[in-house]
């Protein structure tokens, strides 16, 4: 279950919105608490539909919840065809 | 804690009493003689008494959840299951040679054992396995961690 270095603000989103809990999170996404505790540490990158459902839960974007560091995309895919 | 993280648990104390129950029954039969009456008695009664404490415990235990919504399982416990399963299925299989090497090694080609002992044998590295899965998926969880 690697990271993959994605950093998330999810800890700060929950303290905008009231001070959720993680269990609160964790129930509105359908997920268990650990699971929610480990995204937030960083050990665990969240599925594509959970990412999408995280960022639902705060009424905003998963680029909003979730970064990918930047200059980490394989350099081959972005070459221009020539 | 989840319900993979307290089946985990209950796997490994049903473990521990496989355990004493074998060094139990393992001693009466290697000394050929029961223990000491009182002892003896004493004996089984704490570890029935314990043992239907355990199963009686298990219902609460399992039944008691998070929250109300809260799922059986998600993503990651599926994921964690399966690192799990997969590798106490490697280390029984594992272990299940190695037994049936040193059987080979010492018994010979024509040497022979009870059939029970295949039964032991096979029952013994069914709870190794379930004892290594237990031990995987309390390791992936790590330490849990409280809400903040």
């Amino acid at each position: 279950m690697n990271n993959d270095h994605i950093s998330n603000q999810i800890r700060r989103l929950r303290f905008d919105h009231g001070e959720m809990t993680q269990q609160e999170l964790a129930d509105k996404v359908g997920v268990t608490r650990q699971t929610i505790l480990a995204i937030e540490a960083g050990k665990y990158a969240p599925s594509l539909p959970l990412a999408f459902r995280i960022a639902r839960a705060f009424n905003t974007s998963v680029e909003n919840v979730f970064q990918y560091p930047d200059g980490e995309i394989v350099a081959d895919v972005a070459k221009p065809m020539s | 804690m989840n319900s993979t993280q307290k089946t985990a648990w209950i796997f490994i104390v049903s473990f521990l009493f496989t355990v004493v129950g074998v060094v139990y029954v393992g001693s009466i039969l290697y000394f050929r003689r029961l223990p000491p009456r009182p002892l003896g008695q004493i004996a089984v009664a704490a570890v029935t008494c314990a043992a239907v404490g355990f199963l009686v415990l298990i219902v609460f235990f399992l039944a008691k959840r998070q929250s109300r919504v809260e799922p059986e399982a998600d993503e990651r416990d599926h994921l964690i299951r399966g690192k799990a399963l997969t590798i106490s299925s490697v280390c029984s299989s594992l272990l299940l040679a190695v037994v049936l090497l040193i059987l080979g090694l010492t018994l010979g080609q024509t040497g022979s054992i009870p059939v029970y002992l295949v039964t032991l044998i096979l029952w013994g590295i069914f709870q190794v396995a379930l004892l290594i899965y237990a031990l995987v998926v309390l390791v992936q969880y790590g330490r849990g961690g409280k809400d903040e």
